[in-house]
């Protein structure tokens, strides 16, 4: 009797654990979770998704949760320079249901469209100023008629891309290329961060002021994480930003030890024409902002290690171009 | 040994425990910590983003011509006036040296000593920039085999050194790490009190404010947007040849990003009417040329040129042209040094 009971105690001692055991487990699994995913949502896992330029890494793509999304159904992308106008909307709205590959392409084609008006603006002007002006030198007469062969090209390109494309939609894609960073998407935050057309900062400066905003706040971060997934025009911009002074709120401190160290990591792994620029602007810097040798030294030291490996050794200057999916990763 | 019946109930309350623990954090810790998350997760464009899209949106409510005069001092800014003048420090003198005492003719109204401050710390801002300048111009010079387009850039290359070396005289000392975006505010002052000199540069290429990396002087910059349209203005009402000058393409083409008059290419043509006769000599080809350009690309026929030239003499009069009329064949201000600041 006494052995029967004891046998029975022991057993309800054994499951009382058991169950004590889970449950400690189980707040400790919620806690981690907490801690480290900021959510208790399923974690989406984007693969590295940086197409023209990248280097393939050997590090863990970016785990990045997408808050409150369900996985994106992926888009079948049109094939470079379809025509846009009863694509773009489709575009648009995979963009926004969480497909990072449909929204960065979206956002670059509607660049595209919108470089493609200021191009047709311009190269009128340039007709008028070349009636106007007689007397232009040979050589810098060569020099506009090899600009103007060239807008041309791309005017001849992108009409029939363009044609049809409401001037509305020209406006805020960079939201649609914005939600798709936030959620993760590497092509996304690095084109987001790299493309001064779509925030409006290149040459006309025709900024929005809320998209730059968002850059001002995200910047960084988007260049640090598409720089480590291999993105090279973010490891450019990330390096050039560092390596420039100015006052104000800047999305990229001002560091010239981080600022060297970037590209020289990248000159080191850049084709020669490409590794003569980048050398020359950071030999430019030095001179210009009187950095101190042990600085300099140390953006040397901390170029070996501030990327992660490199598997190639030529690397051109990137060029975003519609047959390479403006750089917005595989299937774009 | 404990009895089986005491271990049963350890068991039992320390189960009762555990899942009470566990009901606590499903029903009130990880809500309550996934919220404290959440909250430190800005919206998209964060804070910044909606009190500039706030600014934005006055912006574009008051971005049109003002009737007359000087628009409204931000309440950010010391209230100055270009009545108040004292005799500022020679050009060139270090910054280091003058800053403190322009500082106290600034806190006593001086628009002429902020205007002072605004310029050297506008330049200060930029020597590093400046340095690889001269280089540019040189290479640009050596690639041309055209030796008028040579020479051209030559004078331009002689234009940038000499600032070069004006900005390392005045910016020695000057630390480097220095927030100068004060060169704005200041600037900003003089102009909104009406000084000659902060209007031109407040309104062309505005002090403090950075070009090539727009974000960040981004409030500066939509405080601009803001205020260019009235700043303009005053600024022609001025009586100044080189605002007019702007005025003209402000009615043309966007400037600076933001088309800061509705778009009229008559009143663009009769700002340049207005002041071509004041043109020196040596530019008067130049502006003639100019004037023809406006009236090509804008495509006016005969009526709208009269519509334009009947507009120019309704304009107000230019002032200080300096005795030979104008000549911009180097640039709108090649030799600034800012004295001119004391211009009231």
């Amino acid at each position: 009797m006494r052995a029967a009971m004891k046998g029975r105690s022991t057993w309800l001692v054994v499951i009382a654990s058991g169950v004590l055991l889970g449950v400690l487990l189980e707040t400790v699994t919620v806690g981690v979770r907490i801690a480290t995913s900021g959510a208790l949502m399923p974690v989406q896992e984007h693969a590295p998704t940086v197409a023209n330029g990248a280097v393939a890494k050997d590090v863990a793509p970016a785990r990045v949760t997408a808050l409150g999304k369900a996985p994106a159904r992926m888009l079948a992308l049109p094939p470079a320079n379809a025509p846009l106008a009863s694509v773009l909307p489709a575009l648009r709205e995979a963009g926004m249901r969480g497909d990072g590959a449909a929204a960065c392409r979206y956002a670059m084609e509607v660049t595209r469209c919108a470089q493609h008006a200021r191009d047709v603006e311009s190269e009128q002007s340039m007709r008028q100023f070349l009636e106007r002006e007689k007397g232009i030198p040979p050589q810098k007469r060569e020099e506009i008629d090899r600009l103007m062969a060239q807008m041309r090209a791309r005017i001849e390109r992108d009409t029939p891309v363009c044609k049809g494309v409401p001037p509305e939609e020209l406006k805020g894609a960079w939201r649609v290329l914005f939600a798709a960073a936030r959620d993760g998407h590497v092509a996304s935050m690095a084109r987001f961060a790299t493309t001064p057309q779509l925030l409006g900062t290149g040459g006309r400066l025709d900024f929005d002021e809320e998209a730059l905003a968002a850059y001002r706040t995200y910047g960084l971060r988007f260049l640090e994480d598409s720089a480590r997934a291999g993105d090279i025009a973010a490891i450019e911009k990330l390096g050039r930003d560092s390596l420039e002074p100015g006052s104000g709120t800047r999305a990229v401190p001002y560091d010239p030890v981080k600022g060297i160290a970037y590209l020289d990591a990248l000159a080191a792994h850049a084709a020669p024409a490409y590794r003569d620029e980048l050398s020359r602007h950071v030999e430019g810097a030095i001179a210009a902002q009187g950095i101190r040798a042990q600085d300099v030294k140390a953006g040397e030291a901390l170029a070996a290690t501030i990327l992660p490996a490199w598997t190639r050794d030529d690397y051109p200057k990137p060029r975003f171009e519609p047959e390479d999916g403006f750089g917005c990763g595989p299937g774009s | 040994m404990s009895p089986p019946s005491r271990r049963i109930g350890l068991a039992v309350v320390v189960t009762a425990i555990a899942l009470g623990v566990w009901g606590l954090l499903d029903t009130a810790v990880v809500p309550a910590l996934l919220a404290l998350r959440a909250a430190r997760v800005p919206s998209p464009g964060g804070v910044a983003a909606s009190r500039v899209a706030a600014q934005s949106a006055t912006a574009t409510t008051r971005a049109r011509p003002a009737k007359s005069g000087v628009p409204a001092r931000p309440a950010n800014l010391p209230a100055l006036s270009r009545t108040i003048h004292h005799p500022l420090p020679p050009a060139g003198t270090p910054l280091v040296a003058i800053r403190a005492d322009l500082e106290k003719l600034v806190a006593q109204g001086d628009a002429g000593a902020a205007c002072r401050l605004a310029f050297e710390l506008d330049r200060c801002r930029k020597l590093p920039g400046m340095r690889s300048s001269p280089a540019f111009w040189q290479q640009q010079a050596a690639k041309t085999n055209d030796p008028k387009q040579a020479e051209s850039l030559r004078r331009m290359q002689e234009v940038v050194q000499g600032r070069l070396g004006a900005a390392e005289q005045a910016c020695k000392d000057f630390p480097p790490e220095e927030d100068t975006l004060l060169a704005w505010d200041y600037g900003l002052a003089s102009a909104l009190a009406g000084n000659r000199m902060a209007l031109w540069h407040t309104t062309f290429f505005p002090w403090g404010l950075d070009v090539q990396h727009p974000e960040n002087t981004l409030e500066q910059w939509s405080q601009w947007r803001e205020l260019v349209p009235q700043l303009l203005q005053a600024g022609v009402e001025g009586g100044d040849p080189r605002l007019f000058s702007l005025a003209a393409r402000a009615y043309l083409v966007p400037y600076f990003g933001m088309q800061v008059y509705p778009r009229d290419p008559v009143r663009s043509v009769a700002y340049l009417m207005a002041i071509a006769p004041q043109a020196a000599e040596v530019y008067r080809a130049t502006m003639q040329r100019d004037l023809q350009f406006a009236i090509e690309r804008g495509h006016l026929d005969a009526q709208q040129v009269e519509a334009a030239r009947a507009i120019a003499q309704t304009l107000p009069p230019l002032k200080d042209v300096p005795p030979g009329g104008f000549d911009w064949s180097r640039g709108m201000s090649p030799d600034e040094d800012g004295s001119e600041c004391e211009q009231p």
